[in-house]
């Protein structure tokens, strides 16, 4: 479905007299993945490592240095614009922050229908369509006639995807989509994302840095550090064995909670009285 | 309303070991139409050498008890009632300059967001120092030693060559140890720390969590420690308080409370937490959403989104009540959870 190669970006850090780049901060270093269809590829990795920059390159948000992607046949670095367009109606992103990308002046239904513009609906028929993605990410009939701020962050999260979902994409980018969520929020949230996955077919690439999180959501785990690919591999192998060093430090900084092992306080405790 | 119940002072059982007893704290916050009270009736104790967890979801008060105890209310919130006993002293009754050297040398506070706790204009060697400065009259000399042992106690390498440094040239991990640092310097009996380690990446998280620790062990501190977040309390916390709506409605020892929740919400919590063990087919959702403070359940606060709910929940209020040795919760029809 999709296949990366070779991916770079160099964000110019110095220029000099002729405005010619002298040296460059390199975010995405020569990474290569593939995601089949209607599976999920879960890519962690902590903040500045460029999962968010490798995402936008993907959806060509940001030109690429480097290196080629592939969406079912389709090479998106090189696409043209009408391509472009069309690809655009099939991949699609849902960010972190369920505050900043609603746009508050707007009522729910035209948000979600925003996207939905070119497929030339008459008001009734986009009125349906709204009610039915409404009712698909289970929100509430009358939430079309609502605004953003009328709704929990679990909610707006909701509407993203709705919106996400109104040009019927087959590819979703989920940058983080859970991270500004309170736990009894996420858990909705990341079962309304795997039950969509399941209904629709859906093939999803699943920013986060929350190894738990990845854990419910991913067939695939990337772990990506300092603009590299470290490992991938099959999400159970990845739980179970990690190989490179940084997956496995990762790993042993999830919280003992959720690990099922002893807290750091017993294990001060033990080590004090031996 | 349970602002006035003395009943939840008998069931923490009052020992003379208690670094602060909080007692029935209410908080009111005015607004156009009528008033909402974000803390209500919350008490709780925390022992001397003692890590208490406060948790709950955004909204639920836990901020704002923080900030209540220190008598850091914004100017529309005040406290309507209660007590905070704080080493045999009223901090509510003390005068407000006595509370601005409390803060500070007695109690100290440590934010999520350590950036926005630093001033970008000036080193953190002058901040240290000016800290020590407003508590205690010292030589420059001295003041520059001690926050260089400070900084070295936090973790800082090269801390004497480091003081120079503004606070942009930190990483937000190492902001969070010069915030300890200088929450730290006055070597004060209680920390306060709010969301210490939810702006940091996992692995700065854990690295935090384990100098708190061994600086409560050293310095003999006490810690609230306030998250969203119940796998930082279970990796550190001695006792933790659930707070939902204003009101904590269970308190136990740690382990207790992961082995054995008696709070239908805590259980929600609980298992609405994926875990690394495997992949689970789905989440447990706690149905529904908080209500706003403005439009609160009549009775129990939690029936509306409660699988245990039963007639009285709607009828009557439930008190903070012990259950069993040190466990208090406040529930009609708690059921065991199976793990």
């Amino acid at each position: 479905m999709l296949e990366v190669k070779g991916l770079t970006k160099r964000f110019p850090l110095k220029r000099d007299f002729f405005g010619r780049p002298t040296s460059w901060r390199v975010a995405v270093d020569d990474v290569s993945l593939s995601i089949e269809r209607g599976q999920t590829l879960g890519l962690v990795g902590e903040s500045g490592s460029g999962k968010s920059t490798l995402a936008r390159l993907i959806l060509r948000l940001l030109p690429a240095s480097e290196g080629t992607v592939v969406f079912d046949k389709l090479d998106v670095i090189r696409a043209s614009a009408t391509e472009l367009r069309h690809f655009r109606q099939r991949a699609q992103i849902v960010f972190q922050d369920p505050f900043g990308s609603l746009d508050p002046r707007f009522k729910v239904e035209e948000i979600v229908a925003e996207g939905m513009s070119h497929l030339g609906l008459s008001g009734r028929a986009r009125r349906q369509r709204v009610s039915e993605l409404l009712e698909l990410v289970r929100l509430p009939k009358d939430a079309a006639d609502r605004f953003p701020h009328e709704f929990s962050g679990g909610q707006r999260q909701r509407i993203s995807i709705a919106r996400a979902l109104a040009v019927n994409p087959e590819f979703i980018v989920a940058d983080e989509p859970v991270s500004a969520l309170d736990v009894s929020m996420q858990s909705q949230v990341l079962n309304l994302m795997r039950e969509l996955q399941a209904r629709l077919g859906l093939t999803y690439l699943f920013i986060s840095h929350d190894m738990a999180v990845v854990r419910f959501m991913a067939d695939r785990v990337a772990v990506m550090n300092f603009g590299k690919l470290v490992e991938v591999a099959p999400a159970d192998e990845i739980f179970r064995s990690p190989e490179h060093s940084y997956t496995q430090s990762l790993l042993e900084s999830v919280p003992s909670l959720l690990r099922g092992l002893p807290s750091k306080r017993q294990r001060r405790h033990a080590r004090a009285s031996i | 309303m349970s602002a006035a119940q003395p009943a939840t002072s008998a069931a923490i059982g009052v020992t003379a070991d208690h670094l602060l007893e909080v007692k029935g704290l209410t908080t009111t916050i005015k607004q156009r139409r009528g008033s909402v009270r974000p803390v209500d009736g919350v008490s709780f104790t925390v022992g001397r050498g003692e890590i208490l967890g406060l948790v709950g979801e955004s909204g639920c008060g836990k901020s704002m008890t923080a900030l209540s105890l220190m008598r850091l209310l914004p100017a529309s919130a005040s406290i309507t009632g209660g007590s905070v006993l704080f080493d045999g002293g009223d901090l509510l009754a003390v005068s407000a300059r006595k509370m601005r050297r409390i803060r500070g040398k007695e109690i100290s506070m440590v934010f999520q967001e350590p950036m926005s706790a630093l001033d970008p204009a000036f080193t953190i060697g002058y901040q240290l120092i000016e800290t020590l400065n407003a508590h205690e009259s010292m030589s420059s000399g001295e003041a520059r030693d001690r926050s260089i042992h400070m900084l070295d106690r936090v973790g800082i390498g090269k801390a004497a060559s480091r003081l120079d440094d503004y606070p942009h040239q930190f990483s937000g991990g190492m902001r969070q140890r010069v915030m300890l640092a200088m929450a730290l310097l006055m070597e004060p009996k209680l920390l306060l720390a709010d969301e210490p380690t939810t702006a940091l990446d996992v692995t700065v998280q854990s690295q935090i969590l384990d100098l708190i620790a061994e600086l409560q062990d050293d310095m003999d501190l006490s810690v609230i420690l306030i998250t969203h977040n119940l796998g930082v309390v279970h990796e550190i916390a001695d006792r933790v308080a659930v707070m939902y709506a204003g009101e904590i409605v269970e308190v136990a020892p740690t382990q207790t409370m992961f082995d054995n929740p008696l709070h239908p919400y805590t259980q929600g919590l609980l298992l609405s937490m994926p875990d690394l063990a495997r992949r689970r087919d789905e989440l447990h959702v706690i149905e529904g959403r908080v209500p706003e403070l403005n439009a609160l359940p009549p009775a129990c606060r939690f029936a509306p989104r409660c699988p245990n709910r039963i007639p009285i929940c709607e009828q009557k209020h439930p008190l903070l009540e012990m259950t069993e040795d040190q466990h208090e919760l406040r529930c009609y029809n708690s059921t065991p959870l199976e793990l």
